[in-house]
């Protein structure tokens, strides 16, 4: 009995990690097929060696082609990261491979990530510890590139390369430690845990530099002009996970409806607690709110908000579903449409209606109404955090929906009755 | 002896104890016995309780929760910390005790449940 449960796990996880190199595959062949130059390289380039920080759309920098080629290139690295380390495709792992994948759609590259992934396996090596075991928090470490690409671009010449690959080894080295304690402060309710760790080395780390006489600006960025290519990715992508988790066995509403039963609080991996294939379609699905929310709005698509739509698909895999996510939106839209300052359809208002689903925990234990006040404070709170770390901490709603759960946490508990025994 | 990880294994040990003796009072046990060993690589940890009838099924599937057919080391050390910590809510982290345990045996009889968990130093 157990050794066929082995099997069948083993078989997932051969199926899961096919499916993300197909994953990768899909985006390099897309991101041939809709530039079909060597533009596309010198576009990949200029993403490699441009600007990162808090809002920038690769699209702008290296054309739509180069920035999915630089998806996949970071997406397939990732893959096989993992593989490599042999650790299973869990949702975990779906997460922070999908992770990866969007967030090359808003300024992770492979030259910025690297140092990052250097002092993470640094720290590995000072724990004496496997690498496999940091390969997650030193992943969505990778947050922090940002910082690495403003040293490249900005120190000065002749300390450029030292001081990039040193600020990249740092944070890479002491975001597993900060990570590891952060999770105890928000009890799992922020999914988004390294976003809230990597604010805080972010903040410690710019604040140092701003010491030191650095001053952050971003450039920012913010295309309009590849919405149809990126709505046919983004919807083959949803709908291939959609029929790929049906294909595997999702195959009745009685069997999905299971994962809506879940908090969502971490740690809900959906691939080991219900199935792969029912992770798949709430994947589907719930990438699909976000999806369908930007198309009722009318918002062209780009970079950042293919970002946003990957993110939520796969953090379906380890936590968000739709019943979890709907009301934390809800409260967020509910605050920006209140606060006359801050409109749904400005760039940071988008990421913040999309991103605060990492507090989707709150929903799915609380109920809604809690869901809606964590998003509505949500909302509130993400306007304000972005220069505590220069801009440069691309998981800034994580870091936000950390700070949301210290308010907001405490005072559900507070005010709602003890749980029956 | 190998315990270049003792102190590691010991939280850990610790939080897992919080989440099994959680599950068997909230199931409606009266007395829980606990059991801990340090052996020459690791530290096994032995819990005996009863339950109420009714909890039965939950505890019968405890087994799949705590032997789980893959392990996930990189998940277990961004979270593991959780496990055992919240004591407000129903939620249990039982799951990722499965996670971070090297080796779990579960037997459930009527009204009772011998649990052995064991951690690599």
């Amino acid at each position: 009995m157990e050794r066929t449960a082995e099997r069948q796990a083993a078989r997932a996880n051969t199926v899961l990690f096919r499916m993300m190199l197909g994953i990768a595959g899909f985006l390099a062949v897309f991101a041939v097929v809709v530039q079909p130059n060597s533009s596309i390289f010198q576009g990949f380039w200029a993403i490699q060696m441009g600007e990162a920080g808090l809002i920038t759309d690769p699209i702008c920098t290296g054309g739509v082609g180069g920035a999915l080629l630089n998806a996949a290139v970071l997406l397939l690295v990732s893959t096989l990261l993992v593989r490599w380390m042999r650790l299973p495709f869990s949702g975990a792992a779906l997460a922070c491979l999908f992770m990866m994948a969007g967030f090359a759609l808003l300024g992770k590259n492979l030259i910025n990530s690297t140092p990052i992934l250097l002092g993470g396996w640094l720290y590995a090596r000072y724990k004496r510890e496997p690498f496999s075991k940091y390969l997650y928090l030193t992943m969505f470490g990778t947050c922090l590139s940002p910082l690495v690409s403003f040293l490249m671009l900005h120190a000065r010449p002749g300390l450029r390369l030292v001081s990039m690959l040193a600020c990249g080894v740092v944070i890479g080295f002491l975001l597993p430690p900060v990570s590891a304690y952060t999770v105890r402060i928000h009890q799992g309710y922020n999914l988004y845990n390294v976003g809230f760790s990597a604010g805080f080395v972010g903040l410690g780390v710019t604040s140092i530099l701003k010491g030191c006489g650095v001053t952050f600006v971003t450039q920012g960025s913010w295309s309009e002009d590849s919405h149809v290519l990126l709505c046919v990715l983004v919807g083959a992508l949803l709908l291939g996970l959609l029929a790929a988790g049906i294909l595997l066995g999702c195959r009745s509403l009685r069997i999905y409806g299971r994962i809506l039963h879940h908090s969502g609080r971490a740690v809900a991996d959906f691939v080991a607690l219900e199935s792969p294939g029912t992770a798949l379609v709430n994947m589907g699905l719930t990438g699909g709110i976000g999806f369908v929310y930007l198309l009722v709005l009318r918002v062209p698509l780009n970079g950042p908000l293919v970002c946003c739509i990957l993110a939520m698909t796969g953090f379906a895999a380890f936590g968000k579903h739709p019943k979890n996510v709907v009301p934390v939106m809800a409260g967020a839209i509910l605050s920006s449409a209140l606060m006359g300052h801050v409109p749904l359809t400005a760039p940071a208002t988008l990421l913040a209606t999309l991103l605060c689903t990492g507090l989707a925990p709150i929903a799915g234990q609380f109920g809604w109404k809690w869901g809606a006040a964590a998003g509505f404070v949500h909302m509130a709170i993400v306007q304000h955090t972005s220069i505590l770390h220069g801009g440069m901490n691309l998981y800034n709603n994580g870091f936000a929906a950390g700070l949301t759960c210290i308010l907001v946490i405490p005072i559900i508990e507070a005010l709602r009755p003890e749980p029956k025994e | 002896m190998k315990q270049k990880h003792l102190h590691m294994a010991r939280r850990k040990m610790c939080h897992a104890i919080d989440e099994l003796y959680t599950l068997l009072l909230r199931a409606g046990g009266e007395a829980v016995d606990l059991r801990i060993r340090r052996e020459a690589e690791g530290l096994r940890l032995l819990v005996k309780g009863d339950f109420s009838p009714e909890h039965q099924t939950e505890l019968e599937r405890l087994e799949a929760v705590l032997c789980p057919p893959v392990r996930d080391p990189a998940l277990v050390e961004e979270f593991w910390e959780l496990a055992g910590g919240d004591q407000y809510t129903n939620d249990s982290e039982l799951a990722l005790v499965g996670q971070m345990v090297d080796e779990a045996q579960v037997r459930v009889e009527e009204g009772q449940a011998t649990i052995e968990l064991y951690i690599r130093f």
